[in-house]
């Protein structure tokens, strides 16, 4: 009960000194308002950069011959790898195929357009992460029989169409010096354009690919659908040792595997680090705003060196005089703590603004930044607050 | 009620050595109204600061209200002090920034009573000293005869055994003077203990009992008829 007392005390000394109180907390308003807003910064693009990366499609890996090695006849890729991966782990990927992309020009009337065309397989739509517009998905009787089928984007469909409506119409495309006739099954919604790639994506069956872009079954990567929720590096890394064993090259690296999850992880924890960095910098500040809260205290310690003798000699324990310094100097420090997480908000949401990417303060640094003030009221605070207690009353009274 | 037994207190080490208190033994019972006089320098001070719980005594023993101070702890001084001391100074010390219920009220915060016992016990004492229209203005706006009654009013709110005033009218002026050794006659007629000490023989002319104090001795204890 009597530490309301104290802290009544403490606020009401806080509040006859506003000018001065407000000046020993400007260092911790300005070190906590940019310690959140980096951390608010850094997570803000992180977030962003991962669903950038991850719209590009998370969940696959691309197996290939690692670079500037030979690559001996009986080391290259063959159906029976896919059929190996397929077998062996059935249970975490969705689907395995050989990579087949290259690029096609669509026969227009008055313009060319130019597309990629990639090979997929029936789980396309799961893989690619696409919603259909119209029409339908690649199927398996289509990569069975090699049909000349394809999904186009929106925007083409549009663009030579007039409509999203364009299952059912057919396009020339000339890819390297053949040209075919394919047969649009599917329009599908072109994903927002992520991190400046623009160029529209045909799927075909890689069957059709296969024959189309005349690759004669030679193919250097594999590309592998993971289940949702499976460890992608992981897999990653399995895979290529299946690779190694059947191919009899262990511990050789003739391959690698990619996947944009590794990378995404990559980023975030270079991203993690520079914010850690510029935070700690930004740190700094706080123990200097902390030295400021330091020194005030000392102030008013000799300011009231009189007020301590006469609360001691009315009865106040050590305790009690310690207590009553230590939470002002705490108080000090967290309304400045408070009021540096308002700032902190504030500059988030210019910094918001200005780089358009969503970002917000997370519970976490503004539970940090208030734990982190009263820390600092308590380590500065305690020097201040045991002198003030250790007072001799009579000394203090005899205080002028 | 004050026991007092070869009361000595001592500064320095042998050549320096200074006998600001020296063997001095006082008896005081409930409801004396005594007077502490002597020069300055004589240790009268001193031995305030002895009572008052303030300071310790280099050796000797000190009962009051049947509490041996002198083997207590700091703790345990300072709830003496909240308990069982009313003090009364020259120089006022009221806080400043605080109004007088405020002040009157500070014992009591580390008696651990509640606010509104607090405030209820601070106003029935600011009546009695004839504040009652006073409980709102700070020291500032206070003359320095209000400002003693304040500090009255504080030293009594705890219901202490004893009333230490050192110098109370000492910032005073005579119309003032008067009106708080009136007060003090009045709390003595109510049964308070109460120790003034003092260097004006007109102030030690009040109290029923005078301690002359010289060179840390007792030179002189006289009881009026």
């Amino acid at each position: 009960m009597k530490i309301f007392e104290l802290i009544s005390i403490a606020f009401s000394s806080i509040t006859s000194n506003k000018m001065r109180s407000l000046l020993t907390m400007l260092g911790l308003i300005i070190g906590i308002s940019s310690v959140v807003t980096i951390l608010a910064i850094g997570d803000g693009s992180a977030n962003s950069i991962e669903d950038n990366l991850s719209s590009l499609g998370l969940n696959t890996i691309s197996i290939s011959y690692e670079r500037n090695v030979d690559i001996a006849p009986n080391e290259e890729f063959s159906e029976k790898d896919i059929s190996l991966i397929g077998d062996n782990f059935s249970d975490q990927i969705i689907s395995v195929y050989p990579s087949y992309s290259g690029n096609g020009i669509i026969v227009g009337d008055i313009d060319d357009t130019s597309l990629t065309l990639n090979g997929v397989d029936e789980n396309v739509g799961v893989i690619e992460d696409l919603t259909l517009l119209s029409g339908r998905n690649i199927m398996s009787f289509d990569l069975e029989d090699r049909r000349k089928v394809i999904m186009i984007d929106d925007t083409t469909a549009i663009n030579l169409f007039g409509t999203v409506q364009a299952a059912g119409e057919k396009l020339l495309i000339t890819s390297g010096r053949t040209t075919n006739q394919f047969l649009i099954v599917g329009v599908y919604e072109s994903q927002e354009e992520s991190l400046g790639f623009s160029t529209s994506t045909g799927y075909i069956p890689y069957t059709t690919a296969d024959n189309v872009l005349n690759k004669n079954s030679n193919f250097s990567s594999i590309t592998v659908a993971i289940n949702e929720g499976e460890d992608v590096e992981a897999i990653g890394d399995d895979i290529v040792s299946l690779i190694e064993q059947t191919h009899r090259n262990i511990g050789e690296g003739k391959y690698r595997n990619f996947s944009l999850a590794s990378q995404i992880d990559m980023v975030s924890d270079v991203l993690g680090q520079i914010t850690l960095l510029v935070s700690a910098i930004a740190g700094i500040s706080l123990i200097v705003g902390g030295i400021g809260v330091m020194n005030i205290m000392l102030v008013s310690v000799t300011e009231r060196t009189r007020e301590i003798g006469i609360r001691k000699a009315l009865g106040a324990k050590r305790a009690d005089i310690l207590i009553q310094f230590l939470i002002e100097a705490v108080t000090i420090c967290i309304i400045g703590g408070l009021i540096g997480v308002g700032f902190g908000a504030g500059f988030t949401s210019i910094a918001e603004n200005l780089m358009g990417t969503p970002m917000s303060i997370s519970l976490t640094s503004v539970l940090l930044a208030t734990s982190f003030s009263t820390g600092i009221g308590i380590i500065f605070g305690v020097y201040p607050a045991n002198k003030a207690s250790k007072l001799d009353p009579i000394e203090a009274l005899r205080y002028e | 009620m004050i026991q007092i037994q070869t009361l000595k207190k001592h500064y320095g080490l042998n050549e320096t050595l200074v006998k600001a208190v020296d063997d001095i033994d006082i008896k005081v019972k409930a409801g004396e109204y005594v007077s502490i006089i002597g020069p300055s320098g004589s240790g009268k001070s001193t031995l305030m600061n002895i009572l008052g719980c303030l300071d310790k005594p280099t050796s000797g023993l000190y009962n009051l209200d049947n509490n041996e101070t002198s083997t207590l702890s700091n703790n345990a001084l300072a709830d003496i002090r909240n308990n069982k001391i009313g003090f009364v100074f020259q120089s006022f010390n009221l806080l400043p920034k605080l109004t007088a219920l405020q002040n009157v009220e500070l014992p009591l915060i580390y008696t651990g009573i509640s606010k509104k016992k607090r405030i209820e016990m601070a106003k029935s004492v600011l009546d009695k000293v004839g504040l009652t229209d006073r409980y709102d203005h700070k020291p500032s706006e206070l003359s320095g005869g209000q400002k003693q009654r304040v500090a009255v009013a504080r030293a009594l709110v705890n219901n202490p055994a004893i009333i230490l005033a050192d110098e109370p009218t000492g910032n005073l002026d005579s119309k003032s003077t008067s009106d708080i050794l009136n007060l003090f006659d009045e709390l003595h007629k109510d049964g308070a203990t109460i120790i003034i000490v003092t260097h004006e023989d007109d102030v030690a002319a009040h109290t029923e009992r005078t301690i002359l104090i010289k060179d840390g001795k007792i030179a002189e204890d006289r009881r009026k008829q």
